[in-house]
């Protein structure tokens, strides 16, 4: 392989902002993920919980509440007031709609799809019709006194719960006047000077409404005589959001102190019919506060202030219990926000609002503006690949579809053969000249990749090539770069794929026939961008771990024994 | 009362050019003797005052006589002199703020749009369309719309843009009087969530302090995470440094 020179950067300032909301569309398993700086992100979470789609945003912008409407439409609201439905096909806005309300603190869909409503700052609750191209107001439901903060519809579509400061309303839909007024108490079994603000409500279909606030508790309420039915009290700190499964039969709450915690309904004895809710996982994925939860048929998804997003697969929901069960932890971009200029060694940094060239070897910096996709250009300058959201790569030609979206793509210098990294991991060499896969592409394919490869967490974000060995791809993903060298053989599931230095005391023979085409190395990790300069030199930018968590809001107090 | 032996004024001349009254000076001069009516202790002590120190200055010489009456026309003319630049400093005052008030009308003026395009604006029919993001001519707009809206008749309140009649249609016109009303409540919605999560009463530590909860609990106790506060008196550290830098250049100075 050789030996290299190595920029090692780890100036790269970037801080991803804080997740705010989070909704699970049950019909195409896509999660919608609405960050504080006002970007949406869609991660498609059947092709290995790859981020496909994109809405790059601005904080006058930012979300409170996201939510799926029927027909795969998606529409957020915030604290500017407006009602924004996203265009999925174009990735743009389609329309910002003005709600009068003052800002909006909550949105929630009915069950049926085809209204929508929200709750605002003013104390009054909207309700708006979808029609096919926009939305439409219909009325006002009674006013209340303070700011709405949480909204849940009755599954049936009849009942309303809201859930405001130190009180819960229940409202009839048609009628739209309040038939309940739940008065919460401000602490459990006690008083306390601070107000209670009700930050999630769960209305389920036997009429008890779910209650989270900001003294800690989980409570249960019967709707139908408003008297509360059972309380729990799970934290010191605020419990910040529910999310009920769509069986009714648990549901996931997430705490200000990074814990999230599973509710499960179960018989009260082996075989009784009688049913009680059950705390039973607590989860401490996050340091910060989990603002955010959502519940799919087989995971629970949280995501809060430390900006990561954590995907728990449930054991006792799935079948098959191989890879797919571990839990899925997202913390790094899986777009590319770094490309690098070989002759003039410059690399450009993309930031949300700015951009930043920096110059290798000196640390002098300039400032510019630009924006950004998914192309691949040869260098000889003959031909352009471009690959949408969807999974087809589009070239002058067109490569043959692939279920799994693309990655990665890059043209190599001499032969032209673009090479592309799809989410599960498989990498597919294509001749553009003679338009079909490469010999070595079909054998990779025929063999199979080895399964430690297939089971990587990260995507491959950047593929390039050294200018005098065509043998030779270089790719990486955020926890390690590789090197295939198309010359050796493949390893097949027995090898070991990641290979130590190759000892020197072995013998020649016994090291040719242990080597094979992946050659991986981690010794750069978190790695954000890694590229070949010259013949000699690599460079590699890193981001770690604790310069992002250096950068976060300030998290709850815990006290540890010994401390 | 104090007694003075009639004394001849040696400068009878001046006394009359300054008195304004025109009184003679014989009638001053048996006043002055007398102390009768004596319009004020002030206009009577002056002049003693006056003598007083002409005879600590000249001994030899004769204290320079001053007769009632020219002190007080003395007196007079220094209070009308005064009165004279008080009033003239009042009147420059005064051409000075109109001169700055017409400047300021002018340079408004001027800031406007052309008429034209303000005559557009105000039969443009008023509708509802999208916000834009900012205008530079933002702040004159506002003034016209509401120049416009005191004109108008009836008063829409629900109204918040004017739409551009300009063929290019390069610019939209907002009226900021909304904008900032939004902005206020954004604010105000935004400080509720920062002080319902993060203010007093919140149980909340830096994150320094978190992470170095696990050094703390390690068989090797370690240090903090970011053990040096570097912001800590940053202001002394600097007085330090200028002061060291002058003391050095002193040294040196008084080496040499």
């Amino acid at each position: 392989m050789g030996e290299f020179k190595v920029h090692r950067v780890r100036f790269f300032n970037y801080v991803p902002s804080a997740i705010r909301c989070v909704a699970y569309n049950n019909h195409s398993n896509r999660l919608a993920v609405s960050r504080t700086d006002g970007t949406v992100e869609i991660y498609n979470l059947s092709a290995n919980y790859f981020q496909e789609k994109f809405f790059p945003g601005h904080e006058s912008r930012a979300t409170e509440a996201l939510c799926w409407a029927e027909g795969q439409r998606l529409f957020s609201a915030g604290l500017n007031g407006e009602i924004i439905e996203y265009d999925l096909q174009a990735l743009k806005i389609k329309y910002a709609m003005d709600a009068f309300g003052g800002p909006i603190w909550s949105m929630a869909a009915s069950p049926s799809g085809s209204q929508l409503l929200i709750g605002c700052e003013d104390g009054s609750v909207k309700l708006f019709q979808i029609t096919p191209d926009k939305i439409q107001f219909e009325r006002n439901f009674d006013r209340q006194k303070s700011r709405i903060l949480s909204l849940s519809w009755h599954p049936s579509g009849t009942h309303i719960a809201a859930g405001s400061i130190d009180y819960i309303s229940v409202f009839d839909v048609k009628s739209g006047s309040a038939v309940r007024k739940m008065i919460v108490d401000r602490q459990y079994m006690g008083v306390s000077k601070r107000k209670c603000i009700v930050w999630g409500v769960a209305f389920l279909s036997d009429g008890t409404i779910i209650s989270v606030d900001s003294a800690g508790k989980v409570q249960f309420w019967d709707s139908a005589t408003g008297t509360l039915v059972k309380s729990h009290l799970i934290a010191n700190a605020d419990v910040q959001s529910i999310a009920v499964a769509n069986q009714e039969d648990s549901f996931v709450v997430g705490t200000a102190e990074g814990t999230v915690f599973h509710f499960q309904l179960v018989p009260v004895t082996s075989n009784s019919s009688e049913k009680q809710w059950v705390r039973t996982k607590p989860f401490q994925h996050h340091t910060h506060d989990v603002r955010t939860v959502a519940h799919s048929p087989t995971s629970l998804i949280s995501g809060g202030t430390d900006t990561h997003l954590v995907i728990r697969p449930l054991m006792e929901k799935l079948e098959v219990k191989n890879y797919d069960a571990a839990l899925r932890k997202i913390t790094f971009p899986h777009r590319r926000l770094i490309s690098c200029s070989r002759k003039r060694q410059l690399l450009l940094f993309q930031f949300a609002h700015h951009l930043e060239l920096w110059r290798l070897g000196s640390t002098v910096a300039t400032g510019t503006v630009e924006a950004m996709c998914l192309l691949a250009v040869s260098p000889d300058g003959n031909w352009l690949a471009a690959s949408g959201t969807s999974a087809g790569v589009h070239l002058h030609c067109t490569v043959p579809a692939y279920n799994f979206p693309v990655t990665a793509m890059a043209i190599a210098p001499n032969t032209n053969n673009l090479v592309i990294a799809h989410s599960d991991q498989q990498v597919f060499e294509y001749s553009i000249p003679d338009k079909h896969y490469t010999d070595w592409s079909r054998t990779v394919q025929k063999h199979g990749f080895h399964h430690l490869w297939l089971q990587r967490d990260t995507p491959i974000t950047h593929i390039s090539f050294h200018p005098k060995r065509p043998m030779h791809i270089l790719l990486h993903d955020a926890y390690m770069f590789c090197i295939i060298d198309k010359s050796l053989p493949l390893p097949n599931d027995k090898t070991l794929l990641y290979n130590p230095f190759p000892p020197t005391n072995e013998s020649d023979v016994v090291q040719r026939r242990t080597a094979h085409a992946f050659k991986i190395s981690k010794i750069y990790k978190p790695l954000l961008f890694m590229d070949l300069l010259d013949e000699r030199t690599l460079v590699a930018v890193e981001r770690p771990l604790d310069d992002i968590i250096a950068q976060l809001p300030p998290p709850i107090k815990k006290k540890k024994f010994g401390t | 009362m104090v007694q003075l032996r009639p004394r001849a004024s040696r400068a009878p001349v001046s006394a009359e050019a300054m008195v304004d009254e025109g009184q003679p000076t014989s009638e001053e001069e048996a006043e002055h003797g007398l102390l009768l009516g004596q319009p004020s202790s002030g206009a009577a002590a002056e002049p003693l005052e006056e003598d007083e120190e002409g005879d600590e200055e000249f001994d030899d010489e004769a204290p320079e006589e001053l007769t009632f009456a020219s002190a007080q026309a003395e007196a007079r003319e220094e209070e009308r002199r005064v009165r004279e630049t008080v009033r003239r400093d009042k009147t420059l005052l005064k051409e000075k703020r109109k001169r700055r008030e017409e400047l300021f009308i002018e340079q408004k003026k001027r800031k406007l749009l052309p008429d034209t395009i303000l005559e557009k604006l105000t039969t443009a029919s008023q509708t509802n369309i999208k916000k834009s993001p900012g205008k530079v001519k933002e702040v004159n707009l506002q003034k016209k719309n509401e120049d416009c809206e005191r004109g108008n008749d009836s008063k829409k309140v629900k109204v918040q843009k004017v739409q551009s009649v300009s063929q290019n249609k390069s610019y939209l016109a907002v009226r900021l009087k909304d904008q900032d009303l939004r902005a206020a409540r954004q604010q105000a919605a935004q400080a509720f969530i920062h002080n319902s999560l993060y203010g007093p009463g919140t149980n909340r530590t830096t994150v320094n302090k978190f992470l170095s909860l696990a050094n703390k609990r390690l068989p090797v106790k370690r240090a903090a995470v970011q053990f040096l506060n570097n912001a800590w008196g940053i202001q002394k550290k600097q007085n330090a440094k200028r002061f060291k830098r002058r003391w050095m250049v002193r040294k040196m100075k008084t080496k040499k």
